[in-house]
């Protein structure tokens, strides 16, 4: 404990001192004036910006990007950037909000709306950040339309918390993005045994058994670590349950005391016995797994299209595999679902911003035509160029581009450094993932889609988030129920316990508490459904 | 008074000593006594905002959450006996080491034994736990040899009477030698007339580590053993993630490990602070009764 409070303290001196250096860059201290097109003129303002970045790369920081600097050079506006390093956003973020000195923005980067550990509510309550409600009808219109026109109304309360406060600026997405986690096989290997793509547990096991006895893979099936897939539910969503919380009907249930677990443990073991399933996948991390897939030694496995995609390249292409049960005909409604909100690197205001209505208008940029365009794109006739069609989402046209190759095959900036050189990869504004996203190829972008219209997402829950209290004690409760049930369901699938014992560790489970967090959740759903539409 | 004149005398006989310790006082109050008062999140509610003082007052609430946990008593045990068996083992290693390397008489070939044994220590944990796992994996290293005797391969990262070894083992491999560095040094300032004595008195080699070496190391072995024990109830949780998994838990899972999963649920820092404030006091307590004993069976101590 003592090492950790000196690392805090020393950081917390880091960041006073680099605090100190920022001072000159408050924001101009009176409301702007809205003019009569309803845009606001920014210019001469200045804001300071607290966010992480993309991901390491050969770009610095936001400073560095291209269209963060025009967007500046178009409002007039001036940014400092206070980028913590990769790693350290979290201990970071708890610095600078225990301590007096908050920029005028925050984003909260892959940490999501979590970074505000006890709820956007709370951090209201604290005067932290501000409410938006009011500030984006007169100062944010463009932010406002979106809600309205580009979100669909289903889907317009997760902008807003229980309480009804609209806390942050998130990227939206017009459509849902394709999911990108799921059963892969090796095409070539499929190809050259003569396999369909699956659709009954029987032929799945068909596959892998072929894979072993004509291929060699001596662990056919790369499994996930604890048992688990918790991205799809993989397999186990045959049963109609999901790998954790799930949404059966507006009851929310827990999967893995369901009976339906039991029959996906059952088949589990069952394939573990023959040699089906990886025999070591319970000490497997992502590097065992790059090995085992590129290595022959498996040629299947629950994972992302992307990442597998790029192992794989110059092996062999991949598969997505489809969903699969019993008979092959079962419409399966669980798999991993992404929102209209897009909630990573969303930006907050904060109550040590001068005013607040500058940053709303100048937030407000991204969600116009002309800002969503630098944003997804990079600058016209530099990194892209319009073709003329458009594409047509929820009845609203947005134009269709082709990127130079400044952009895709630039010598000096492979594509992921490209993305944080030359456009923003999501953050405020409306964000177009398929068609502006250059590091997808097509291969994979038809995987992902097959696996999205495969399956329906009626089990899944909604994104609730439970009260400060109630985030406690189930973190209490979870971190014992987790730890029994990470090696009970290991311990199923391997047969180092026999499966008769299910009920005793159902009734174990409920021992520890598991229903209590089950309340929470149906609780939350309830908060949820009841927000106003 | 007296002590303090007597400081006064000394600083103006040697104040280029006392200014060259300035910075060093500075830090230990500055990085070490001062953030020892941040302690106090232990018996409150702490939310950043809200500050140390401001946050709400709970008393012995995350004391007796971690009490009362299912898991307690599995974590102190796994905690106790890791240690325990890292005394037992990895205690003497650098000692022997260290007299081993005492008896080398051709330097170059020391030199290039000491160096050879320091590399272990300079191994990132990561890349040293990825090892240790492709060697205990069922088609790892490991299996190989013992295949040559007919046994069964068996994944051994999947054993839970497996664990406390391989954590043990890999411990002495990676530390022992870099530990031998305070004994060699101890050994260093061993006058040769001693050892001539000995050869006079008609002392072979044995006999010499045992009446010469041996006492000369004695009092470090004494503030070693001490220190050592002082951290009985500390292992670090970087290794025992790295190594671990559910399978293992019932033998691997430590105090350290199990915080370090909560927090990763919840930013709790009142949690792992009663936490972390528990275990100083477990730690402190060994440490006393360490010295206390220490004192009156061999006369050397700490204080």
């Amino acid at each position: 404990m003592k090492k950790r409070a000196l690392a805090i303290f020393t950081a917390a001196a880091l960041i006073l001192s680099a605090a100190g250096c920022n001072q000159g860059g408050g924001a101009a201290s009176e409301p702007p004036e809205v003019q009569e097109d309803g845009t606001v003129d920014l210019t001469g303002t200045s804001f300071t910006i607290w966010s992480p970045i993309y991901w390491t790369g050969k770009v610095a920081g936001f400073a560095d990007n291209e269209a963060w600097q025009e967007m500046q050079e178009r409002l007039g506006v001036t940014l400092t950037f206070q980028q913590p390093p990769a790693g350290q956003e979290v201990d970071q973020f708890n610095l600078m909000i225990a301590g007096d000195d908050l920029p005028d923005m925050i984003s909260t980067g892959w940490v999501e709306d979590g970074l505000f550990v006890g709820g956007l509510d709370k951090y209201i309550d604290d005067g932290v950040i501000v409410p938006l409600n009011d500030l984006i009808e007169d100062y944010a219109p463009d932010y406002k339309k979106a809600l309205e026109t580009v979100v669909l109304p289903e889907e317009r309360k997760n902008f807003y918390t229980d309480e009804g406060n609209l806390c942050g600026f998130y990227a939206i997405s017009p459509y849902e993005e394709w999911c990108y986690n799921g059963l892969l096989y090796r095409q070539d290997w499929m190809d050259e045994l003569g396999l369909e793509n699956p659709k009954t547990f029987a032929e799945v096991e068909n596959v892998l058994t072929q894979f072993r006895d004509q291929k060699g893979a001596k662990n056919p099936l790369c499994f996930p670590s604890n048992g688990i897939d918790g991205f799809s539910g993989m397999f186990l969503h045959a049963w109609d349950v999901g790998p954790g919380f799930y949404n059966d009907n507006g009851t929310v249930k827990y999967g893995p005391i369901q009976p339906g677990f039991k029959e996906y443990l059952t088949l589990m073991h069952d394939w573990y016995e023959k040699g089906l399933i990886d025999q070591d996948f319970a000490t497997r991390d992502e590097e065992s797994l790059k090995r085992l897939m590129t290595s022959g030694e498996s040629g299947a496995v629950i994972h992302s299209a992307d990442t597998v995609g790029a192992w794989m390249e110059g092996i062999s292409t991949m598969m997505g595999g489809n969903y699969v049960s019993e008979d092959g005909t079962k419409e399966i409604q669980y798999r991993l679902k992404t929102y209209q909100k897009r909630p990573p690197f969303g930006f907050f205001i904060t109550s040590a911003c001068e005013s607040p209505e500058a940053a709303a208008a100048f937030l407000n940029y991204g969600y116009t035509e002309e800002g969503y365009m630098l944003a997804n794109y990079g600058i016209e006739g530099e990194t892209y160029e319009l073709t003329g069609d458009v594409y047509t989402y929820n009845g609203i046209d947005y134009p269709a581009i082709e990127y130079t190759d400044k952009m895709l095959n630039n010598p000096d900036y492979p594509v992921l450094d490209a993305i944080a050189k030359f456009k923003m990869h999501i953050g405020p504004f409306i964000r177009f993932e398929h068609e502006g996203n250059p590091a997808m190829n097509m291969t994979n972008a038809g995987i992902r889609q097959a696996w999205t219209e495969g399956a329906g997402t009626d089990l899944v829950l909604p994104p609730v988030t439970l009260t400060a209290e109630e985030g406690k004690e189930a973190a209490r409760i979870q971190n014992q129920t987790s730890t029994y049930q990470d090696t009970a369901v290991l311990e199923f699938i391997m047969g180092k316990r026999d499966l008769s014992e299910f009920d005793q560790y159902v009734a174990d489970m409920q021992q520890l508490g598991i229903d209590q967090v089950t309340a929470y959740y149906q609780a939350a759903l309830e908060r949820y459904n009841s927000r106003p539409s | 008074m007296k002590v303090l004149v007597k400081l006064k005398n000394d600083i103006v006989k040697h104040p280029w000593v006392y200014l060259m310790f300035l910075p060093v006082a500075a830090f230990y109050i500055l990085f070490c006594y001062v953030p020892m008062g941040g302690a106090v999140i232990a018996f409150n509610d702490y939310s950043p905002r809200a500050g140390i003082f401001g946050s709400e007052w709970v008393g012995f609430k995350w004391f007796i959450e971690f009490f009362r946990d299912i898991y307690f008593f599995r974590l102190m045990r796994n905690t106790f006996l890791l240690n325990v068996y890292d005394i037992i083992i990895g205690f003497p290693a650098p000692i022997l080491i260290a007299i081993l390397l005492n008896e080398l008489r051709a330097r170059h070939y020391k030199s290039a034994v000491q160096t050879m044994m320091y590399m272990p220590n300079f191994i990132s944990m990561v890349v040293l736990c990825g090892i240790i796992t492709d060697f205990c994996i069922t088609e790892g290293v490991v299996n190989d040899v013992l295949g040559w005797f007919g046994m069964e391969p068996v994944n051994w990262m999947m054993e839970q009477m497996a664990f406390k070894p391989i954590f043990i083992i890999s411990n002495l491999w990676q530390y022992a030698g870099w530990s031998s560095i305070i004994y060699v040094a101890a050994l260093s300032g061993v006058s040769q007339e001693l050892y001539d004595a000995a050869d006079v008195d008609g002392c072979g080699r044995v006999k010499k580590v045992l009446h010469v070496t041996l006492p000369a190391l004695m009092p470090t072995i004494v503030i070693m053993f001490i220190l050592r024990l002082g951290n009985i109830m500390t292992v670090g949780f970087e290794k025992v993630i790295l190594l671990y998994n559910p399978l293992t838990y019932e033998t691997a899972d430590v105090i350290s490990s199990y915080v370090y999963r909560r927090g990763v649920l919840e930013a709790n820092y009142s949690y792992a602070t009663a936490v972390g404030l528990f275990n100083s006091v477990l730690n402190f307590g060994f440490l006393l009764l360490a010295n206390w004993m220490s004192r009156r069976t061999t006369e050397q101590s700490l204080w």
